[in-house]
């Protein structure tokens, strides 16, 4: 992956304003891992997260020139943020609809380096435990915890990325690290035991 | 509460907010740190809490990063692609999309339209909405009385023959005197009574109801047959030289008649005044004596209605006419276009 400064991504902004597929793309290739990153945890499902995420992409190439500056991989969650946001607001509507298909359990992803399999077991509940009860926080809770939690963002890129202050974010994680904690000591035998002071 | 909204409102957060944060994350400052640990002495539960906070951020952090299954590079043809489908339709099927407050909007339409079409077919069959059809057939109407229950207590009182004779032509408890074939030539304002002919002596007999029924107007000729009775055209006034006149009224009221030739004899209710159009409508039976006014043709109609006249040619709005076929067809129709419309949105809206 390269890795662009700050000049060359202005450089190739402008060059997207004015028409040039390649210029965009290379920005596309910059941020595609963390905006289907964010994207994946938020609709919980690889497939329509291709969708949302490629979506996305298009939609900023359309509406480039309404980036007014700052950071620009804020700008592009925060377009995936909206893409996001509408799915799961119309998966709400059609509750028939099962999005537990191809969900994206975070036992899949959580490293561990023990080679013991009775860790790997309790690794791998704990990874569904805390996917179901990330699952059951608010969209904007869930998101701000996906940002700064899981992805490791700073908080003013997600303030950003959400288009709130930063403050806000910080007590949409606060209230969400609230309830996980909550949600996760219902079962409390899968937690680690650095969890169960 | 207030306090916390104003600042959340202007985005600032309580400094134990912020400690608490910074204190899970790891990142506490000396004074933050000393500020929780002081937080938790007050309150032995918090340690716990937030203990358990650490270790789940430890977890959450040791998630591994996702990478893009693929690329996401756009080409040209799929911008075009984007655009031809946010067309101007596309736009309109998003205002009805169903996080939109316009999402019902088909819906209660069809099911306005479903719901009127059903209770139109309703009152046709149960004799609330009846049906006629004008003179040259090319059109039908529908009278609707103001309840059935109206239609019930409704009756024909054609009286007519000798003072505290009983009514003629044995059709006052027809209580479906409102609903008229119209003559086959009739045109507005002319169709003809299918009334048995009525032996009145006098050149024309005045029917009109009293109140609080539907307001009739039956001129009847000297000839008293079918063919040369008419409607009054509304607002006409009743001829008060008419020398044969009943009133179709509730079959419980009295209404008295006079046998006198050519002759306005009493009018017999105040009522009727009220109701009338013009003149004192009221009796001036011409029978022949013998109670079988022309008025017995009146007793005998069962309703006429015609045309763009048969509204008012009721009278004081009591009624109201309606192409019923036609509202039937055009609703049902708008039913169908709404569903249609509305499963056409949801199909450009890719749902």
């Amino acid at each position: 992956m390269l890795i662009l400064t700050t000049f060359d991504e202005q450089r190739l902004i402008q060059l997207t304003r004015d028409g040039d597929y390649d210029a965009f793309n290379r920005l596309v290739i910059e941020h595609q891992d963390a905006v289907f990153g964010v994207v994946v945890r938020m609709v919980r499902n690889r497939a329509t997260a291709e969708d949302i995420t490629q979506d996305a992409f298009i939609s900023a190439f359309r509406k480039m020139s309404s980036y007014r500056g700052g950071i620009f991989r804020a700008w592009l969650f925060r377009i995936a943020k909206n893409a996001a946001l509408d799915h799961l607001r119309k998966m709400a509507r059609r509750p028939e609809t099962s999005i537990d298909e191809d969900i994206v359990y975070f036992s899949e992803t959580v490293q561990d380096d023990s080679a013991d399999p009775l860790a790997d077991a309790l690794n791998s509940e704990l990874g569904r435990l805390i996917e179901h009860c990330l699952g059951g926080l608010s969209d904007d809770h869930r998101f701000a915890m996906v940002m700064v939690d899981v992805e490791g963002y700073q908080y003013d890129e997600a303030a950003e990325s959400i288009g709130v202050s930063i403050g806000t974010v910080k007590s949409r994680l606060n209230r969400a690290r609230a309830r996980m904690r909550d949600c996760v000591q219902q079962e409390p035998e899968l937690l680690p035991a650095s969890m169960r002071l | 509460m207030v306090f916390d909204f104003l600042n959340r409102l202007i985005g600032h957060t309580d400094s134990s907010v912020d400690a608490v944060n910074a204190y899970v994350e790891g990142s506490a400052s000396a004074d933050e740190q000393t500020f929780v640990e002081r937080m938790m002495r007050e309150n032995p539960g918090l340690e716990k809490d937030l203990g358990t906070q650490r270790a789940l951020l430890e977890v959450l952090r040791r998630v591994e990063k996702v990478e893009a299954p693929r690329s996401f590079t756009v080409t040209p043809e799929l911008i075009a692609r984007a655009e031809r489908s946010d067309s101007a339709l596309s736009r309109v099927a998003e205002l009805f999309g169903p996080q939109r407050k316009l999402a019902l909007a088909p819906g209660v339409i069809a099911g306005i339209a479903a719901l009127s079409v059903a209770l139109l077919t309703l009152g046709d069959i149960t004799g609330v909405v009846d049906q006629t059809s004008s003179g040259d057939d090319s059109a039908s109407v529908a009278v609707v009385v103001e309840s059935a229950a109206s239609i019930g207590a409704l009756g024909i009182a054609g009286e007519m023959g000798g003072p505290g004779a009983p009514a003629a032509g044995g059709t006052s408890d027809d209580s479906t005197f409102l609903t008229e074939k119209a003559s086959q030539s009739g045109g507005a304002g002319a169709a003809a009574a299918t009334a048995a002919p009525a032996r009145a002596t006098a050149p024309e007999a005045v029917t009109e109801s009293a109140a609080p029924g539907p307001l009739v107007t039956v001129i009847v000729t000297e000839k008293g047959d079918a063919e040369s009775s008419r409607i009054a055209p509304a607002g006409e006034p009743p001829s008060l030289t008419t020398e044969a006149t009943a009133r179709v009224a509730r079959p419980e009221e009295d209404v008295e008649t006079s046998a006198k030739d050519g002759a306005i004899v009493e009018p017999v209710n105040e009522d009727t005044e009220a109701f009338g159009t013009g003149g004192s409508i009221d009796t001036a039976g011409t029978a022949d004596g013998a109670g079988e006014g022309a008025l017995a043709g009146a007793g005998a109609l069962e309703g006429v209605a015609e045309g763009a006249d048969s509204g008012t040619a009721m009278g004081a709005g009591k009624g109201l006419t309606l192409p019923l076929r036609q509202l039937q067809i055009a609703l049902a129709a708008l039913a169908l276009a709404a569903i249609g419309a509305w499963a056409g949105l949801r199909r450009v809206r890719g749902e």
